[in-house]
């Protein structure tokens, strides 16, 4: 039985591809003879300062007679809090449960009375609250049950890429007294303590109030990436330039 | 109360956007994902939108809701004290995941580590959700239990208006239709009237469970019962086309229980005229001087016997979701054994007899006809009660459980002491067969056989004639004054007889309890009546055989094949006590003196007002065996 473990930290570097893949392909091992195994793919914001939301997109993929599931994200909790209810429930008619912990969230989902098992991708999404500066993943690990009541084989766990949370750049102190006094260009956006999300900045306006996911491999992301962190040059400095860095990986 | 609403877009706790029941939830998943594979970012921003939908289950259970359905499979996981699994269980121990002995939560929750790992694992919360009466599954409605109904319904995958019209399309489409295609086959006449209102109540029903919940293990199920049974929506012929235009005002007692518990009342089924006899000839709505038979689902050449046969053929065949008969000398057990059905005749006071068409009251007894013994609990929990209408019911009070559901455990045969008197077998070969596999199987199941002997009482309490022919005239006016239709012009017996619609060939036996006069009657079934007095010394007789040899209940076969066997049915009504009886077994050809599609029950007596541990004990047998067969000839209807 693999034991969630939700109050050892869980931030071990996952191997292979899988870790720092952030996509949705997966490698499946194995002969082309078996079935794939469940696996699990994991995807991030890929930065953020202080207090914005980082975004996790988890799936378990190629799973078999899943009647419980249990994912399990452990992270740092200096740098990360989940946010309380952002986490999405899993397919309808079933039960849904979040289990909190220090650094570690887990969602727990099972199918009710005598209802089928699950099979396939089992999506979940949730968010935390960057509380802190510094660079941590977030390491999914999953529990499954089957229709028998029997655990199934271990899943191994993948870590994110490294989430780079940076604090929040302070303001050049202007003259209170005089009203009048003209902000400087790159003080003027940080009149407001926090930065305005990226959505209401990007002349491709969407509709989410999150930060930018990573997208590796997708090229399209990659492009809009490039035209939103340009326009927030100015306002942000460093942190674009770190964002390019990511996105070029 | 478990509070589960009919769609599924308000499942168990959350808010979340709507789904088809009927698409594969994880398929749509999948779409999501691959949408958002193809078109980047912004189809991860939509996914993103769904972020703030509440994931944290609201408890279901308001304030001093409790189960509704005992049996210790759905309540022995339990953590919140309100004898049912919920959401609220399921939360408490998602909560405490990973707990131990050591954790200040273990007391709570250590019933659940049902693997006894010693830690409250993703195992534990698996077990318990099974626990809960739910399947968001595909439903199949043939052979279909009480627990598959109201799971099905819980999970919004049917519902009762949709019960209702699959059984109303399945009676329009096999009763009265000659459905076996040899020559000699029949329909099987099973149903006498269906009910023009039956799928008003029905969405009654479904809109009861969307506000309230699964409030009764009956709610929207749809019922057959006998048509002695006064019904207000439907006319109560007693299978007697005499009394075609008898519209009673009032449902029979048991009636009003069964639709107080959200049931269904779908049709009256056909039986014995009068109730009188054990193969089903009516006359309700035919021709003068013609009258129809009830075939058995499993063998259309072969009676369903009777008196309830229409509720048997009508059950065994799926035409409704649980029957419904009455019993005076066999007429409840005679067709279960026949059909493959669970039947109870209760303790005479247990369910009372009030709006019953009588034919003794000495002896008559309603009860539940179903095609397993957890329907048969479920059933029996919404007849019972104190009737001042029918005094004799005041005996069962303290003697009634919370719900006979409570008694359904598979295990209940372990440590048992069940007895037989070798002369109630008989010699047939089927019957000996089926007997002998039975006794192996109580014995595999825990219980130790005893064999009684035969004594002078037993036999006398079994040689006691029936009370129908002295007691039928006198109880049968009690009804006319009561309840008959004043527009029913055949009143009695006589002007039965003159209006030549009945069963023919009947006008013997009809005259025959006409010639019994009131002194006759007293002398018979008066408070010092030979017949009350061999009935109070058969129940202390037979009373005293459980208890000298320690026995939980006295088994025997009910029937042979389509036939009785010797004087069986009369052990529980010269006695007062309950049976229940339960399929053991069908013919096999190699059988000498096979009879096609026979099916043999087995049928254990107890004390009286003990229901509750025959119930038990069948239910073990049941679980240990599943004798009962579907008939061939009435499967799924194609679908259109």
């Amino acid at each position: 039985m693999h034991h969630l473990a939700p109050r050892r930290s869980r931030l071990r570097m996952a191997t292979a591809a899988i870790a720092l893949a952030v996509g949705f392909t997966m490698v499946s091992a194995g002969s082309a003879f078996a079935a794939p195994a469940p696996a699990i793919t994991i995807t991030t914001t890929a930065s953020a300062e202080v207090g914005q939301p980082v975004d996790v997109a988890v799936t378990v993929t190629d799973t078999t007679d899943v009647f419980s599931y249990a994912i399990t994200l452990s992270y740092d909790p200096a740098i990360f809090a989940y946010s309380d209810n952002s986490a999405t429930d899993g397919p309808a008619g079933g039960f849904d449960s979040v289990v909190e912990d220090e650094g570690a969230v887990t969602l727990v989902h099972s199918r009710l009375g005598t209802s089928p098992a699950l099979a396939g991708s089992l999506p979940a999404s949730l968010s935390f609250t960057t509380i802190g500066s510094g660079t941590g993943s977030i390491t999914a690990s999953v529990a499954l049950v089957n229709s028998s009541g029997a655990a199934s084989a271990a899943v191994p766990a993948v870590t994110s890429a490294p989430i780079v949370v940076t604090a929040v750049p302070v303001p050049v102190p202007s003259d209170t007294a005089s009203p009048t006094a003209s902000p400087t260009p790159s003080a003027a956006p940080s009149q407001s303590p926090s930065p305005t999300p990226t959505s209401s900045a990007a002349p491709a306006a969407n509709a989410a109030p999150t930060g930018i996911l990573a997208l590796t491999g997708v090229a399209g992301g990659a492009l809009v990436y490039v035209a939103i962190g340009s326009i927030l040059a100015i306002a942000l400095g460093v942190v674009v330039y770190r964002r390019r860095v990511a996105s070029a990986r | 109360m478990t509070h589960f609403n009919q769609t599924p877009t308000t499942r168990i706790g959350a808010v979340r956007p709507p789904f088809s029941v009927r698409k594969n939830p994880v398929a749509l998943r999948r779409t999501r994902t691959t949408a958002a594979a193809a078109t980047g970012i912004v189809s991860m921003l939509a996914v993103s939108a769904f972020v703030g939908t509440p994931a944290v289950a609201e408890p279901i259970n308001t304030a001093a809701s409790t189960g509704v359905f005992l049996a210790p499979y759905y309540t022995e996981l339990d953590l919140t004290g309100d004898e049912q699994v919920t959401s609220a269980d399921l939360e408490l121990l998602a909560q405490a995941l990973g707990a131990t002995a050591t954790s200040p939560s273990w007391a709570a929750v250590s019933t659940a580590d049902v693997d006894v790992d010693g830690t409250i694992t993703l195992t534990d919360i698996a077990t318990v959700s099974t626990r809960i009466i739910y399947d968001d599954g595909p439903f199949d409605l043939i052979e279909a239990t009480t627990i598959d109904m109201q799971a099905a319904m819980n999970a919004g995958v049917t519902s009762s208006v949709e019960l209702t019209q699959a059984y109303l399309d399945r009676i329009d489409a096999y009763d009265r239709v000659k459905v076996d295609p040899a020559t000699t086959g029949r329909a099987l006449n099973s149903i006498i009237s269906t009910n023009s209102t039956a799928l008003a109540a029905a969405a009654a029903a479904d809109a009861t469970r969307a506000a309230e919940g699964m409030t009764s293990m009956l709610l929207g199920i749809p019922l057959a019962v006998k048509d002695n049974y006064n019904t207000k929506d439907m006319p109560t012929t007693a299978g007697c086309s005499c009394w075609d235009g008898n519209q009673t005002s009032d449902d029979a007692f048991m009636v009003e229980g069964l639709r107080a518990a959200g049931s269904v009342i779908l049709a009256k089924a056909s039986l014995d005229e009068f109730a009188l006899g054990f193969s089903s000839a009516f006359s309700s709505f035919q021709e003068p001087g013609a009258s129809l038979l009830v075939a058995s689902p499993y063998n259309t050449t072969r009676t369903a016997g009777g008196s309830s046969g229409g509720t048997g053929a009508a059950i065994a065949a799926n035409l409704a979701g649980i029957g419904f008969g009455s019993d005076t000398g066999g007429s409840i057990r005679v067709p279960s054994s026949y059909n493959q059905l669970v039947g109870i005749r209760p303790t005479v006071g247990l369910s009372s007899r009030d709006g019953i068409v009588p034919l003794a009251l000495t002896q008559d007894t309603g009860g539940p006809i179903a095609r397993s013994v957890t329907d048969a609990a479920v059933a029996l929990d919404a007849v019972v009660g104190v009737d001042p209408a029918d005094p004799i019911t005041a005996e069962q009070t303290g003697l009634v459980p919370d719900s006979y559901t409570e008694y359904l455990d598979p295990t209940a045969l372990q440590g048992t002491r069940i007895g037989y008197v070798a002369s109630m077998v008989g010699t047939n070969a089927t019957v000996l067969r089926l007997w002998n596999e039975a006794l192996d199987k109580l014995r595999a199941q825990g219980a130790e056989i005893v064999v009684i002997p035969s004594s002078p009482t037993l036999t006398a309490t079994l040689d006691e004639s029936s009370g129908s022919t002295n007691e039928f005239k006198h109880d049968l006016a009690i009804y006319t004054q009561t309840y008959l239709n004043p527009a029913v012009t055949a009143r009695s017996i006589p002007e039965l007889l003159a209006s030549g619609r009945m069963v023919p060939n009947r006008s013997t036996t009809y005259t025959a309890r006409e010639n019994v006069t009131e002194e006759a009657y007293q002398r018979w079934a008066g408070p010092t009546g030979t017949h009350t007095a061999a009935i109070a010394t058969g129940s202390t007789f037979v009373t005293s055989l459980l208890d000298d040899n320690n026995l939980d209940s006295i088994i025997y076969p009910s029937t042979g094949q389509y036939t009785t066997i010797s004087t069986n049915m009369r052990l529980s009504p010269n006695t007062g006590m309950p049976s229940v009886t339960v399929p053991m077994g069908q013919s096999i050809p190699t059988d000498a003196g096979a009879v096609a599609g026979a099916g043999v029950n087995l049928e254990f007596l107890g004390r009286n007002y003990d229901e509750g541990t025959l119930i038990g004990l069948t239910y073990a047998f049941e679980q240990a065996t599943h004798a009962r067969t579907t008939p061939a000839l009435y499967g799924a209807l194609p679908t259109r």
